[in-house]
């Protein structure tokens, strides 16, 4: 009998288990940025920047970045890649990791 | 007394372990996302993306990045953007802020009558000076001011935490470096000019004079007898929704 229960109760849990993670997981929506796939942080970042380079507010960009948590400067960072040959996004990135003081961790510019 | 079959007892554990289960993983401790795509965004964070969007287009113009971040954020997301135009238009936003919307739809070709209403026929110059063309505080110190008696030194938006800061203000430092009172400062825009004097406001000390704008004006800054040294100033939009001002620092010239 208590073999039976303690079986039973042991198949169930791991059967909810599997039910609420893998088969019915949580759904996530009304998310904030920092709940956003790596790619779009860095397209995120990317717009902070570009905008940034054009109206020069820089309690509007650092509002903006704050969205993204604490994934802020490594997208941040990764957008440097991200930019390619966007010259108006990498003056941008540039301004803001200097002003964000990333200056550690930054790529060097290109010439 | 009769005992329960034992295949009953097993099925109720297993249910009761099956509802334990499904508790804990939705509940307690959800599998946590490796990451969402941003139509999932809440309808406020989107909102601030779409106004991203529209400042990054205005910068680099680049429609093809635009149209694929807008449709990132799901179909709805155009009839979002002339949501925002309209809500704009009765709020009477920054007409910068305003106007990037009105030129993502328009870049977009999205066919809304509000945004035909509005957009910009070709060939007629924008009312609004271009963003990019407003000097930073860091183009200050690359390509100074025209000659006069104050040097502008720093030039930046600020933000009040709760509160709208749609003003200008202005702090004078005079030769000796102590902050100067009585000097003249006129501010203009398109219909008008108002002239006030630094020191009247004695708890900001006595370099302090500040200017409150009106949204949808845009204003110039002209100290003491010089000439204007500052152009296209309006209120901006800070990270909260509130509105920015612009802090500006002058400095005498060593005569």
């Amino acid at each position: 009998m208590r073999w039976a229960a303690i079986l039973g109760l042991v198949i169930g849990i791991g059967l909810g288990l599997l039910a609420g993670w893998v088969i019915w997981p949580v759904e996530y929506v009304d998310v904030t940025p920092d709940l956003l796939t790596a790619d779009a942080q860095i397209d995120y970042a990317l717009m902070v920047a570009t905008a940034y380079e054009a109206d020069g507010n820089l309690e509007l960009a650092r509002g903006r970045l704050a969205r993204l948590g604490d994934s802020a400067s490594v997208a941040l960072l990764n957008a440097f890649t991200a930019a390619e040959d966007n010259q108006i996004a990498l003056s941008g990135l540039q301004k803001l990791a200097a002003e964000l003081e990333l200056h550690a961790t930054m790529p060097t510019p290109m010439e | 007394m009769r005992r329960p079959p034992v295949l009953l007892i097993f099925l109720v554990f297993c249910v009761a372990g099956i509802m334990a289960g499904l508790a804990f993983a939705w509940l307690v401790a959800p599998m946590q996302p490796a990451g969402v795509t941003p139509d999932r965004l809440s309808p406020t964070e989107r909102e601030l993306v779409i106004r991203l969007i529209a400042d990054s287009f205005a910068a680099d113009g680049d429609r093809d990045a635009a149209a694929r971040r807008l449709n990132g954020l799901g179909p709805a997301a155009e009839g979002t953007l002339v949501e925002m135009i309209a809500s704009d238009l009765t709020k009477e936003r920054p007409s910068v802020t305003a106007n990037n919307l009105i030129g993502l739809a328009e870049g977009l070709t999205i066919g809304a009558p509000i945004v035909k209403l509005l957009a910009r026929p070709a060939g007629i110059p924008s009312a609004t000076p271009s963003a990019s063309s407003v000097p930073t505080s860091a183009d200050i110190t690359a390509t100074p001011a025209a000659k006069g008696q104050f040097e502008l030194t720093e030039r930046v938006v600020f933000c009040s935490a709760g509160d709208d800061a749609d003003r200008i203000e202005i702090n004078i430092i005079g030769n000796n470096g102590q902050p100067q009172a009585g000097v003249a400062i006129t501010v203009f825009w398109d219909d008008g000019r108002d002239s006030f004097f630094t020191g009247f406001t004695p708890n900001q000390g006595p370099g302090y004079a500040d200017f409150t704008m009106k949204q949808g004006a845009i204003y110039s800054v002209a100290i003491a007898e010089d000439e204007v040294s500052v152009a296209g100033l309006e209120p901006q939009l800070c990270a909260d929704g509130r509105m920015g001002g612009w802090r500006l620092e002058y400095r005498a010239r060593e005569s």
